[in-house]
């Protein structure tokens, strides 16, 4: 009886241990630092893994991707799709995490083993927080259609692709996005750089050491802004292809008071205003200052939002295209509200003006007399090509700190986007920014070292980009076909030029890899 | 497990004390082989195919040492004990064929091991009479189950996308059986037994820091076979 009751001990024993965890199966760390470019979870989660048959099938199976294969090519390698998050600052450089990809190629092909170069990629404006560019498996999801792009353009072809989703988007704490914040936006490229680099050493990936630097839109300013940065702590940056971005700002932002109001105005005006005014805290006293009662409330933590844009229009959140008032501040300015030249543009303009609007006339009136008393050497005549040397008023002081004129690249740049761009205003930004980099410019680049792409143009004699832009040109004539000039003016900026000015990004830079620049 | 410990103890001191010649213990010891009988929803979390991700799991059967220790409280009505050692159970993967061919590799594959405790209190009631060779009986009772140990496998890691730490809630849920028992002589018996209970639990599979969650039905058929001791 005894040795019985003895074994019941040993069994109850037993089930007591239960103080048992899980085991992981591998090692595994986590940084809870915070540090810049600390990577949070080593190794990072892998989200999928396609070999390049499966890649090429994956594109293949929709419309969508059907047109991608013909602008990137067949993937030579496969993808491997990381989730990443990072150590990096806020705006006003206060600690903070984010996420982004890292697409590592893979396969037998000698152009996807071995120690491969970087592409960093910056994003475009996305009104969505849950923005996430490294997960393709649903392309309904927001970020998954440029994750596609950017993997079948550049890592499918053997640049291992490092991309933030920027702080403020995704899982990111950060309650706004440091929108067009050249110091922070640089220096979280550099935070995800250096945590990707991480991750890749954790999971055996080789880096060669060539960095590109690239990025559309928003992200066409971010690029440049790291180009920049990068330079200026003296790392190496092999060349960059800035895409379709807001260089110039304070001339761009200046020609948009001038009555010039962009397509999506009433989502940029936002989050640049709220990025601005948690960095420097002077854009106003009150939202109220700057935008109509109606969308003032609540305004400074809209964006990023649950939801999409047609779903804040619809709820009101925000006019659809009317920044301005359809009133004139002043009478005088009756002819920039709206402008009615130039002639082909007039239309785009007027949808910027009506009611309701988002941006009070007082607001516009204070920033339009201090842009004719310190007027930008670009707007609204070009004069210097530089921006004004002392404005006076806090938004515009904001956007000249933020504006790309400031500096010369010393590596290989390339400048890509479209003559007609409705969005980013092509002769506002990648003109003005060639002019400000060539001769007689006291900022001129040295020869050969800047080169500039209108995909929107007719093929000269020998000329590189021809593949791009016959393909452009074919594009747009089949949305033109389609729907008219309104449906390519809607698509134009987001969905026509990407791909091409992506695939000439890639070439540029295999081109600066094989001659060993 | 302390809150369990301290439920049996009262269960045990709750039973009442009239037939006092009929008052006895049992303790049985054997072996129990368990069929799970999974049922799991679908995996849903961040950043998986969109809903229902086809990626879904079936717990694998396993068998153990069993034992129980019983007190009577009349002639046809005891408590019993139920505990065993801990079996641990192979996970293996239940994939959609819809699933693209690099996930589908993983079909049957073993994805975790989980190790369960799973003690339960039945009362039984035995037809017969204490003297007689064959008793059968049913029992019902309250089963606990908790998931101490919980590996997660190369496999498993591989198709999470890293390494994967799995965390399953506990459950408290109904339990029955049915048994028969061969009496030998007044101190020995055999019993054989099927048992079931409902169990329910949320296994949480957090790669990298992301969670990804399911809700797994357990309705097992756990047939044990015992040899019996009273005193």
């Amino acid at each position: 009886m005894r040795r019985l009751f003895g074994g019941l001990g040993l069994g109850a024993a037993l089930v007591l241990a239960a103080c048992g965890g899980s085991d992981m199966g591998a090692p595994s760390t986590h940084d809870t630092s915070g540090a810049r470019g600390s990577l949070v979870y080593s190794p990072p989660l892998r989200i999928t893994g396609m070999d390049a048959a499966e890649f090429t099938a994956r594109l293949q199976g929709s419309a969508a991707g059907q047109g991608l294969l013909q602008v990137t090519g067949a993937p030579r390698c496969g993808v491997l799709f990381h989730y990443i998050e990072y150590g990096t600052v806020g705006g006003a450089a206060e600690p903070t995490r984010a996420s982004g990809a890292l697409m590592l190629p893979t396969g037998s092909d000698p152009a996807c083993t071995g120690a491969r170069p970087i592409v960093l990629y910056a994003h475009g404006t996305s009104p969505e927080k849950a923005y996430n560019i490294a997960d393709i498996t649903d392309l309904s999801r927001p970020g998954a259609s440029e994750g596609l792009l950017i993997a079948a353009m550049y890592a499918a072809q053997g640049f291992a692709v490092v991309a933030p989703n920027y702080a403020g988007y995704d899982t990111s704490p950060l309650p706004y996005h440091p929108y067009l914040n050249a110091e922070q936006q640089s220096s979280e490229m550099v935070d995800a750089l250096t945590a990707a680099r991480k991750a890749m050493k954790d999971l055996g990936a080789g880096d060669s050491g060539r960095l590109f630097i690239t990025g559309y839109s928003q992200g066409g300013h971010v690029a440049m802004a790291t180009h920049r940065a990068l330079q200026a702590a003296g790392q190496t940056v092999t060349a960059s292809a800035p895409m379709s971005g807001p260089y110039a700002l304070a001339a761009f932002a200046d020609a948009v008071y001038y009555g010039n109001v962009n397509l999506g105005a009433t989502l940029f005006t936002p989050l640049l205003s709220t990025s601005y005014q948690k960095a420097y805290g002077n854009i106003y006293g009150k939202t109220t200052d700057l935008y109509e009662a109606a969308y003032a409330e609540g305004i400074e933590t809209l964006l990023p939002s649950k939801m999409g844009a047609a779903e804040l229009f619809r709820q009101g959140k925000l006019p659809q295209t009317a920044v301005f008032s359809s009133t004139p501040p002043v009478p005088s300015m009756a002819a920039i509200t709206p402008p009615t030249s130039p002639a082909d543009q007039a239309a785009l303009f007027a949808l910027g003006f009506g009611t309701p609007h988002l941006v009070t006339n007082a607001a516009r009136l204070a920033y339009l007399q201090d842009a004719m008393a310190h007027p930008d050497g670009v707007v609204p005549v070009p004069t210097t090509g530089a921006p004004a040397a002392a404005p006076g008023h806090p938004m515009r002081q904001a956007l000249r700190k933020n504006d790309m004129r400031s500096w010369t690249p010393k590596r290989p740049m390339l400048l890509c986007g479209g003559r007609a761009d409705p969005t980013v205003f092509y002769g506002l930004n990648t003109q003005v920014m060639q002019g400000y980099w060539s001769a007689p410019s006291p900022a001129a680049a040295p020869a050969g070292l800047l080169n500039v792409l209108d995909v929107d143009s007719a093929p000269g004699v020998n000329d590189p980009f021809a593949a791009v832009k016959l393909g452009f040109a074919s594009a747009k004539a089949s949305v033109a076909a389609a729907g008219g000039a309104s449906a390519v003016a809607q698509a134009y900026h987001g969905t026509l030029v990407p791909p091409f000015c992506n695939a000439a990004a890639r070439a540029y830079f295999q081109q600066v890899l094989a001659s060993g620049m | 497990m302390k809150k369990m410990l301290s439920l049996v103890g009262a269960t045990m001191l709750l039973a009442p004390c009239s037939a006092v010649m009929a008052q006895q213990y049992f303790v049985r010891v054997g072996g129990a082989h368990i069929s799970p009988h999974s049922t799991a929803s679908d995996v849903a979390g961040p950043m998986l195919p969109p809903p229902p991700s086809g990626i879904g799991l079936e717990v694998q059967s396993a068998s153990t040492l069993y034992f129980t220790v019983a007190r009577s409280i009349n002639d046809n009505l005891e408590v019993e004990f139920a505990a065993g050692y801990p079996p641990t159970h192979a996970s293996t993967a239940k994939l959609s064929p819809a699933l693209p061919a690099h996930v589908l590799a993983y079909q049957g594959q073993v994805l975790a091991r989980v190790r369960q405790i799973a003690p339960t209190v039945f009362l039984n009631y035995k037809f017969g009479e204490p003297t007689s060779r064959w008793r059968p009986s049913v029992g019902l009772g309250i089963n606990y189950t908790n998931f101490d140990k919980r590996t997660s496998t190369a496999a498993g890691n591989a198709l999470n996308g890293g390494p994967t730490h799995i965390s399953m809630s506990d459950s408290w849920g109904l339990a029955a059986q049915v048994g028969l028992s061969y009496r030998i002589d007044e101190r020995w018996s055999i019993q054989g037994a099927l048992m079931t209970a409902r169990v329910k639990s949320r296994l949480t599979a957090a790669t990298a820091g992301v969670p990804r969650t399911m809700d797994i039905r357990f309705r097992p058929a756990v047939f044990t076979l015992t040899a019996g001791y009273a005193f």
